[in-house]
């Protein structure tokens, strides 16, 4: 239809107005005692839903500018022709039709107006604008929406003959405008229109308002003013359906006036062809800019040197009165002004400025026609040169963000089909223009959201609500916007409707920070702005907005320090000594992503960024922010280093956003794997650590998975192995790096490492990604060895997690040639072995005394070594690990869970049966004493007794004497606290074997200890079926077992509380010293006896956990318990230790003034061989999935309640004979053996 | 108050003795700590002051007589939520404000939470300064200053209302701090602001940092 060519002209498509806000008097106050909102910011909020409203005979509005002394200009579509300029060049009556089009058209878009809530309240004949189609264009029907109803503005709106009389009557500041009075309007328009003449063209003001105001008394005010204009006759001779049209228009009595939308049906619509008066008129040729959406035409415009303030002061319209003459004359104290108002006159510029849009064209010219519809598909890369200049400058540059514009445009209306070409150019870099849309994109938003938000509750008033209200008016205020009311409103509303929607989220302080860009991208479209931060919470801040959420940002900023020592070894020690942690600034970067930390125009271009890549690049956004700066950071002390923070210099962010890229190109994904945010794909070996134990070390850890990826890249890296060289012979990571190193090494400030080859390797190796392994167990070594490194400030150091490195599986990245010569070497060894199990087996079922206990299979499962030792699978010299466990043992998981059923079944149905009971009594009691629920113990017990100075012998007292000591007890040594709820439930375990005097001393301190720290417990002795070797893991395993599955229900009174939810494995030597250490399970394992009197009070080493250990089930079942293979005294605590260590689970303690025993003397016992306990202990790792409660195989001989415990006497079988039979053959280390003393 | 600060004496020319403390401000969300802080170390106020998250720390010098008393001042986050990083800002504190808002009865029911929970974790012996702010709003006042005063009394704290908009008590309820902090000569150097990540034990009693 129309056809395009770069030569033709374009006339100018815009028009300025400008108008002052009303100003609050100086001074004047809101209730919170700070300054009032100005109304023009009130009216720039408002007008933003005007550039929404779409109408084929509406202009469209571009642009609200607000200016000093409440000045804001209006930049709207604009044609020169109006229904003005028609009637004048008519010399003739404008023909009927021609008149009735134009009304049905200004009536269709008052009733879109209507339906948007809006009135036009300006409707005069220059107002109704006609385009180059004849069609026609309503013009300035915003200002009386923006300025709420006129109430921001001191100036009367509306051309006083086209006033409806109710206007005039009624108080403007009480009473808005209905849609009827531009039926009015329009009436007026039509009628001067139609008789070809003005209304009262020569009378003053005042009398317009009589004239206007007689009318009340007349009984045809049509004819009246048909009369008034001297054309009555002419009037009289119009058809009568037109007659009556006007009558419903122009008609005093509002009732019976009709509004646009009524007006539209009127059935003298239905008479007149009038349609087909229009002729769509094709101008042969069209400036292709012509064809693009206005919006992007001003946009364009304006970056190609268009100002509008420009072009207004050009035609004189902003005369800048020098300041003096705007002082008031005189001011009184409360701050009244007098003198030199505002002339009134000056207000409201009634003319309108054409802008002229040659600047656009001039600067578009050598384009071709071609680059305005290009195909997407084959879009030339953009000019190289462009390409590379700074991202400011590239989005001032009118041609690039033309083709930007044209590009995206097209892109985004395609989406999400051509998603993949959006993230390509995304990266490039995002037009401002689109920022908006394409975010949204980014973050996947589709579907119905503006249905999904619609049907969110947002005003239901919430608890959150007074800080969400004191938040938004300090949230991001010197953004004219966003300090409007209009964007408070939205805003609150956005962070409601999110906060309904995630019940399992809460308002933290900060969320609205990170509201904020969101709203003001999509301001007119709040369900965009909702959906966005739906997802983008998801994205990067995945429980974050947790009530608890310290474990989530607690790991956030220890990753952020770990990132720091990998890249930036120098800055991390000098931050660590100096005590800088990140917890210090890091919160608010990472719980609002930045977004509290930077002005908004930063926020944009480093989310431009973030939105592109994945959960884990906020942690190099605060990295390149630290190395920034870094020179500062280092030359300071903590002071100023906080200092420094709390007032964060500029940042230039474009730098920032580079480098951050940077470091996320040459940065292993596993570095900084965070357990806690929202993974599309888990990979084996993600280093997947709660962060008591990430807080422990100082480097990263790294997975196989990328050490893998790093073989495949071009990446330098080494292995550096740190265990001793008989391991690192036997076998070892190709190409790695063996530097021997021993953990006490490190106890030595000033150790360095000595000179050698292997050395030099690891020094011209700086620079490279440094993977430090050794075995397992030696896992504190790895972390000394980390820091040592760091401290050295070797760059990218890390270890390898959760590898065994005797395992074959660390070589499953070579090539599979290698694999096969492998497998062949193998092979015969594997053979061997098969045989010599089999045989075993055979011989051991025959024999009788094993057969129950022992069912050994041929252990493939574990053939954990790579290189079978010929000793040891020959001859019975060697201690065999494999013998011990049982193959095939069963899955843990599937354990657990069939337990977990029994004692909930057991449970259940011993519920079931006490609430029947229950009822029974009930409807006795019920009647005797209301039933008034207990309340919770209070949380610190109140009397408690502190420290106690205790004998370490056993007491003189008989049984009885304790019994009556200890006070009333409930069935078989259980007993809670009567007058209020125990807030926790305990159950305490302690193995047994004949020392009675122990156990009613422990028995005597440990129940008064507990009542005191009001608990709801039972104790149970465990004790082994005489004369067999004692295995006290296996005891409290199967004493676990048994009282889980049966007896594991707590003080049968109180039914309802359901089973145990800590269990304390006591020592019977261990008397507690001290009533403040609470006999409870917190949220990790808690080992109770830290101070023991023997060790001089304190920790003989970490890993301890023996005497009193505290664990709740679901941990005991995650360790698979204690093992089963500790057959004499000792060494299953230590094992259980490890354990721990392997599942990630902390060991936690109390403070060591308060975990305080005493140990009762007693003569030791002669413990289990060393060297069979060490060979347990260092394969404890490796073991734990297939020995412990899961293969566990034990005899419950009796139960037996007595006064102050229940006892449980199991069989759990006896020591293997080839264990007995076992000779200590190796030499065992030293440091190890101290241990065992 | 009989004590009248002497003003900054000419670069070089402070012979007596430095001091350092650390002062804590606690108080629910939007009182004004920030503001006040703000006010004291800069001299400005900002209406739209942004709201703290995690936590804020400057430091200001007063002149008592020949001693230069210098304040490292953590401003706190004043949302509930953020209650769990108090004590982390606590410890080791030497002073303490506690702010509410005279126009909001709540916040005063928060500070005398705080004012518990201080004096039964922070520092024995830490100088508890209880403002009430935004004392320019007087006419819409709902915390009575009898009230307050009386509470300030029984619990030994020094109290004052202040404006931090007005600056109204500014300086003064800082200095009245100062006052009652001791500045006996110990061989403490270091400033106490580091002391964040202690760990537990760390209570020990109230020592003053002079050098
Ligand atoms: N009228 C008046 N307003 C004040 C005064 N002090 C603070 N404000 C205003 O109160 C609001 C909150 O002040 P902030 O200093 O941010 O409050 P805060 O206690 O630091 O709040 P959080 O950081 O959220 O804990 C701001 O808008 C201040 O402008 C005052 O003395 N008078
Ligand atoms: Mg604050």
């Amino acid at each position: 239809m129309t056809c395009n060519c770069v030569d033709a002209p374009v006339p100018p498509l815009f028009g300025v107005q400008t108008l002052f806000a009303a100003q609050h008097t100086s001074e004047s106050c809101g209730a919170n005692g700070l300054p009032l909102t100005p109304n023009s910011i009130t009216i720039l909020g408002y007008a933003q839903k005007l550039k929404t409203l779409n109408h084929p005979n509406l202009v469209s509005h571009l642009d609200f500018i607000r200016k000093q002394h409440g000045r804001i200009i209006l930049v709207s579509q604009y044609f020169n022709r109006s229904l003005w300029t028609e009637s004048k060049n008519y010399s003739l009556l404008i023909p009927l039709e021609k008149v009735l089009s134009w009304t049905h058209r200004v009536l269709s878009a008052l009733s879109y107006l209507n339906d948007n809530g809006l009135v036009h309240r300006f409707l005069t004949p220059q107002y109704i604008l006609l385009d180059d189609e004849d069609n026609v264009k309503l013009f300035n029907y915003g200002i009386y929406y923006m300025t709420n109803s006129g109430k921001n503005i001191t100036f009367p709106i509306g051309k006083l003959k086209y006033t409806a009389p109710e206007v005039l009557v009624l108080d403007r500041a009480l009473n808005k405008s209905g849609p009827k009075t531009d039926s009015w309007s329009l009436g007026i328009i039509i009628l001067e229109l139609l008789l070809g003449a003005q209304l009262w063209p020569t009378l003053k003001l005042s009398q317009i308002i009589r004239k206007i105001l007689s009318l009340t008394h007349c009984t045809d005010v049509v004819m009246r003013l048909a009369r008034e204009m001297g054309r009555l006759t002419m009037y009289q001779s119009l058809p009568n359906e037109l007659k009556d049209f006007l009558s419903k228009c122009i008609c005093m009595d509002i009732t019976k006036r009709m509004c646009p939308k009524e007006l539209c049906d009127h059935k003298i619509f239905s008479l007149y062809e009038y349609s087909k008066i229009l002729t769509n008129k094709c101008y042969s040729c069209k400036h292709p800019l012509r064809q693009m959406k206005l919006n992007q035409v001003y946009y364009l415009w304006k970056l190609a040197g268009g100002d509008v303030e420009w072009a207004l002061k050009k035609k004189g319209l902003l005369r800048n009165e020098s300041s003096i003459l705007l002082i008031p004359r005189l001011i009184i104290l409360e701050g009244t002004l007098y003198g030199n108002a505002r002339n009134q006159s000056c207000l409201l510029d009634l003319q309108i400025i054409e802008l002229s849009l040659d600047l656009l064209v001039n600067r578009l010219q050598h384009l071709k026609i071609t680059d305005y519809d290009p195909l997407i598909d084959q879009i030339k890369e953009c000019d190289d040169t462009t390409d590379k200049l700074p991202l400011v400058i590239r989005e001032k540059d009118t041609e690039y963000q033309f083709h930007r514009i044209v590009l995206f445009d097209r892109l985004l209306s395609s989406y999400p089909f051509k998603l993949d070409k959006l993230l390509i150019e995304a990266k490039k870099d995002i037009p401002p223009y689109f920022r908006g849309e394409i975010w949204a994109c980014l973050l996947n938003v589709c579907g119905d959201t503006e249905n999904t938000y619609l049907s969110i509750d947002k005003e239901t008033a919430g608890v959150t609500d007074r800080q969400i209200e004191v938040d938004i008016p300090r949230c991001h205020q010197y953004n004219d916007l966003l300090s409007s009311s209009v964007a408070h409103k939205k805003l609150k509303r956005v962070l409601k409707a999110w906060l309904v929607s995630h019940p399992k989220y809460v308002y933290w302080q900060g969320l609205d920070s990170l509201c904020a860009p969101f709203v003001y991208l999509n301001f007119c479209k709040e369900h965009v702005a909702y959906a966005c931060l739906t997802a983008f919470v998801k994205k990067y801040l995945n429980d974050v907005f947790l009530r608890d959420n310290s474990a989530v940002i607690r790991e956030y900023l220890i990753k952020l320090f770990h990132l720091i020592a990998f890249h930036d070894p120098q800055l991390a020690n000098h931050l660590d000594d100096k005590g800088f942690i990140p917890d210090l600034f890091a919160i608010p970067w990472f719980l609002t992503m930045f977004s509290h930390v930077f002005p908004m125009h930063k926020i944009f271009h480093l989310w431009d960024k973030l939105l592109l890549g994945d959960s884990s690049y906020p942690l190099f956004v605060g990295l390149s922010i630290l190395s920034q700066l870094r020179s500062t950071l280092l030359n300071s002390g903590f002071n100023e280093c906080i200092l420094l923070f709390s007032d964060l210099p500029e940042v230039d962010i474009e730098k920032c956003v580079l480098e951050s890229s940077k470091f996320n190109d040459v940065t292993p994904r596993s570095i900084t794997f965070r357990k806690y945010e929202l993974r599309t794909e888990t990979r084996e070996h993600e280093p997947c650590l709660i962060y008591e134990v990430l807080q422990n070390e100082f480097s990263p850890r790294i997975s196989v998975y990328d050490l893998q990826e790093l073989k495949r890249s071009t990446h330098k890296f080494l292995v550096v192995d740190s265990r001793a060289q008989e391991y690192y012979i036997e076998k070892s990571i190709p190409g790695s790096l063996n530097i021997p190193i021993k953990e006490e090494d490190f106890a030595d400030e000033n150790f360095d490492l000595a000179p050698s080859p292997e050395l030099s390797t690891l020094v011209n190796n700086r620079g490279s990604v440094l993977i430090v392994v050794d075995n397992v167990y030696e896992l504190n070594k790895v972390k000394k060895f980390c820091r040592f490194l760091v401290k050295k400030e070797y760059p990218k150091v890390c270890n390898l997690h959760g590898v065994r490195v005797q395992r074959a599986r660390v070589f499953r990245y070579t090539p599979t040639a290698k694999i096969w010569a492998w497998t062949v070497k193998v092979l015969p060894f594997v053979l061997v072995l098969l045989v010599v199990f089999a045989m075993c087996f055979i011989a051991v079922t025959r024999a009788p005394a094993l057969q129950k206990r022992n069912s050994l299979k041929v252990n493939s499962l574990h053939v954990a070594k790579l290189k079978p030792d010929p000793a040891s699978s020959a001859q019975n010299k060697d201690f065999q690990l494999e013998r011990l466990l049982k193959s095939k043992p069963p899955n843990l998981h599937l354990f657990v869970t069939q337990l977990k059923n029994e004692a909930n079944g057991y449970c259940s149905g011993k519920l079931a049966e006490l609430q029947k009971n229950a009822e029974k009594s009930n409807v006795i009691s019920e009647r005797l004493e209301p039933c008034q629920p207990k309340p919770w113990c209070p949380k610190i017990p109140p009397v408690l007794y502190g420290a106690e100075k205790l004998d370490s012998v056993a007491v003189n007292m008989t049984e009885e004497e304790i019994v009556d000591a200890v006070g009333s007890m409930g069935v078989g040594g259980s007993w809670a606290p009567d007058d209020c709820k125990a807030r926790h439930s305990v159950c305490i375990i302690i193995p047994y074997r004949d020392r009675k005097d122990h156990l009613w001393t422990l028995l005597y301190r440990l129940i008064p200890v507990l009542k005191r720290q009001q608990l709801d417990f039972k104790i149970f002795v465990v004790e082994q079926v005489s004369n067999v070797t004692f295995n006290k893991g296996a005891i409290m395993n199967a004493a676990f077992l048994t009282i889980y599955r049966t007896y594991g229900l707590r003080g049968e009174g109180d039914w309802h509380k359901g089973l145990y939810g800590c269990y304390v494995f006591h020592d019977v030597d261990m008397l507690p010293e001290d009533d403040r250490n609470m006999y409870s399970c917190p949220e990790f394992p808690r080992h109770l006896s830290v101070a023991v009197n023997e060790f001089k009070y304190q920790l003989p080493y970490h890993k301890l956990v023996g005497g009193v250990f505290n664990i709740r089930p679901d941990h005991y079942f995650l360790v698979n318990g204690y093992s089963n293979l500790f057959w004499g005294w000792g060494g299953e605590d230590d094992d259980m230790g490890y354990r721990l260590e392997q599942v990630g689970l902390p060991i936690t303690r109390p403070p060591e003034r308060l975990a305080r025993y005493t140990m009762v003397k007693h003569v030791k016992r002669k413990p289990l061989a060393h060297a069979v306990r060490l060979k347990l202990v260092h394969t404890s790792q490796k073991r734990y999935r297939a020995d412990g409660l899961n293969t566990l195989k034990y005899e419950v001989f009796r139960v037996d309640t007595e006064k102050l415990y229940t006892r449980i006497l199991v069989g759990v079988g006896d020591m293997p004979e080839y264990v007995r039979s076992f000779e200590v053959a190796r030499r065992i280390t030293t440091v190890q053996n101290k241990r065992w003393k | 108050m009989a004590n009248r600060a002497v003003p900054q004496r000419p670069n070089g020319q402070t012979p007596g003795k430095i001091c350092q403390f650390k002062l804590v401000l606690l108080g629910e969300s939007s009182v004004g700590k920030s503001s006040l802080v703000l006010r004291f170390v800069k001299g400005q106020f900002h209406e739209y002051q942004e709201s703290t998250i995690g936590a804020a720390f400057l430091t200001q010098t007063i002149h008592l007589n020949d001693v230069a008393v210098k304040f490292e001042i953590w401003d706190t986050a004043g949302q509930e939520r953020y209650h769990s990083l108090a004590p982390m800002y606590y410890r080791g504190a030497q002073a303490a404000i506690v702010v509410y808002d005279i126009t909001n009865q709540d916040t005063f029911e928060r500070a005398k939470n705080w004012v518990k929970e201080l004096q039964r974790q922070a520092t024995p012996g830490i100088v508890i300064a209880l403002a009430g702010n935004k004392l320019d709003l007087n006419t819409m006042r709902s915390v009575q200053t009898d009230e307050s005063q009386t509470y300030a009394y029984e619990n030994g704290l020094l109290f004052m209302e202040t404006s931090a908009k007005t600056s109204a008590n500014v300086t003064e309820i800082f200095k009245a701090i100062a006052e009652k902090l001791p500045k006996n000569e110990t061989t403490n150097t270091a400033g106490q602001g580091r002391r964040l990540v202690e760990s537990e034990g760390a209570n020990k009693s109230l020592s003053s940092c002079c050098k």
